[in-house]
């Protein structure tokens, strides 16, 4: 399987930076049922990434959305979906609606948001 | 011990510091280089650093604050970054060499101009010179806060305006300044504040950085590994990582949040007005020694916690030594890396002794170096004084 194998992008996040080039296009994810959430919707296993600039505006996106209650963590990217940062703050799929709007109206700064099948648990975080 | 050296550095640090530094050797993995616990525990600890900084000094966000091994490297970065082949720049006499060098390689390698405004032998800066030099159409004006020896603290808020009205940019050192009294780099009105961590801030050495105001564009001293961007030939173009190469310090910065974080729980001001009053009794108190003379301190805006003396014609380094042999007294003596600022003050001969206070000093080591400068005097002035 490939890296991007498994991630759907849903478009550019306002201010975002262009869409990536084709062969590096995630394709639709294969295993809906990977996608299915094993305890309940925050530990859902389709997870939003959003991607940031540098591991210092990542850490402090971090911080200003747990801030606001958001059982986000920090996870690697996959490599297939961006060569740059490294970082990215994970998202659940029963959270990305009003992340978004967060990111939207704090005017804070990222790069893209990313759907992922099969992702790692976005629920999980041994850091905080 | 009395150690009165804490404008070189402070010996003394909460013991946060320390506890901070020792936790951080044993858990950090890379920061930046990663995104498992012990990476991120390291990026934390950076991060924290840098919006205490931020918050401390005034910087407008923790992305404004870039990391460097001290003041000296910050200075470097700024000044070669902003100051172009060919370019003016004005400073004061007042300055550090991490100011002065990198301003004279600047005038011999790459045929800038540089301007000196003047310090008068009180300590205070000849702002008619300043305007003068300002004529000179700058591109950067890069001074510091307070000297590093006589503790005067200069009015960079006025400097800065009159800069700006030159169309210069303003580089602040903040080396003797930033912990030891309220710092505020955007009220200032500084494009870049260069601090140092292990002064005033409490910080380990090898710690410091600059804080960049929105707008300031600095090529970067440095470039190499950045943790991001892997596949560019050339270094992020963004702050803070723009200014950063290879990996910083987080050991070292986990003692600086640290160190700042006590400073934020007891307030600049209280720690200002405390050195304050010491520096005040110690000077009244050797003010009554025979052959003792001041130098400056009441030649700026503000006094940082510093006091700067000479006894009469002795050598600087014979009362560092003798403070030290004999009464286990921590001072400096000799040029202190301001070569003008002691031609200004005519002691480029005799060197100066520098005492120097912090947050952690008392009223009764005061007393106790008064009283041991007091008997130097005495030794070595015998009925000359």
């Amino acid at each position: 399987m490939s890296a991007a194998d498994g991630v759907r992008r849903e478009g550019l996040a306002a201010g975002g930076k262009d869409a990536p080039a084709a062969d590096r296009a995630p394709s639709v994810d294969e295993s809906a049922e990977a996608a299915a959430a094993p305890t309940g919707a925050s530990r859902s296993r389709t997870a939003w990434y959003v991607l940031v600039r540098s591991h210092t505006e990542g850490l402090g996106l971090y911080r200003q959305l747990r801030g606001a209650g958001f059982a986000v963590r920090i996870a690697p990217v996959p490599h297939g979906l961006q060569a740059c940062c490294g970082m990215s703050i994970l998202a659940g799929e029963d959270e990305i609606d009003a992340v978004r709007a967060f990111l939207e109206r704090e005017r804070c700064p990222y790069e893209d948001v990313v759907r992922v099948e099969r992702a790692i648990d976005a629920g999980r975080d041994r850091f905080c | 011990m009395i150690y009165l050296d804490n404008a070189a550095t402070t010996m003394v640090k909460p013991p946060e510091v320390a506890a901070a530094v020792a936790e951080a050797l044993t858990s950090f993995g890379g920061v930046g280089r990663g995104v498992h616990p012990a990476s991120l525990a390291a990026g934390m600890a950076v991060y924290d650093a840098r919006e205490r900084v931020a918050e401390l000094l005034g910087a407008p966000s923790a992305g404004h604050v870039a990391f460097a091994l001290n003041v000296t490297m910050a200075l470097n970065i700024a000044i070669d970054g902003l100051l172009g082949a060919g370019e003016t720049a004005v400073t004061t006499a007042a300055s550090h060499n991490s100011v002065l060098r990198p301003l004279f390689r600047a005038r011999d390698e790459r045929g800038c101009r540089v301007e000196v405004a003047g310090i008068r032998p009180d300590g205070s800066l000849d702002f008619a010179s300043y305007e003068r030099a300002l004529e000179a159409n700058p591109r950067l004006v890069a001074v510091t806060h307070a000297s590093n020896l006589t503790g005067d603290v200069y009015d960079v808020e006025r400097m800065a305006r009159m800069a700006h009205e030159a169309g210069a940019l303003f580089v602040l050192d903040a080396a003797q300044t930033a912990g030891a009294l309220p710092v505020d780099m955007a009220a200032l009105g500084a494009d870049v504040l260069c601090f140092t961590g292990h002064k005033s801030l409490f910080g380990p050495q090898g710690t410091g950085g600059l804080c960049v105001a929105d707008g300031v564009d600095i090529p970067p001293l440095l470039e190499g590994g950045s943790g991001t961007h892997s596949f560019d030939e050339r270094h992020p173009l963004f702050m803070p990582e723009r200014l950063e190469a290879g990996t910083v310090n987080a050991h070292g910065l986990a003692g600086l949040a640290a160190g700042i974080a006590f400073l934020q729980d007891v307030g600049v001001d209280k720690v200002h007005a405390h050195t304050a009053r010491l520096a005040d009794a110690f000077e009244a108190g050797v003010l009554e020694i025979p052959g003792v003379r001041v130098l400056g301190g009441h030649g700026g805006i503000d006094r940082s916690g510093i006091v700067a003396l000479n006894v009469g014609d002795v050598d600087s380094a014979v009362v560092a030594d003798r403070l030290a042999q004999d009464y286990d007294i921590c001072v400096r003596a000799g040029a202190h890396c301001a070569p003008l600022m002691h031609k200004a003050l005519g002691t480029d001969v005799q060197g100066a002794v520098r005492f120097s206070f912090s947050w952690f000093n008392t009223e009764a080591e005061v007393e106790q170096a008064v009283t041991a400068l007091a008997g130097i005097a005495a030794d070595e002035l015998g009925g000359r004084a």
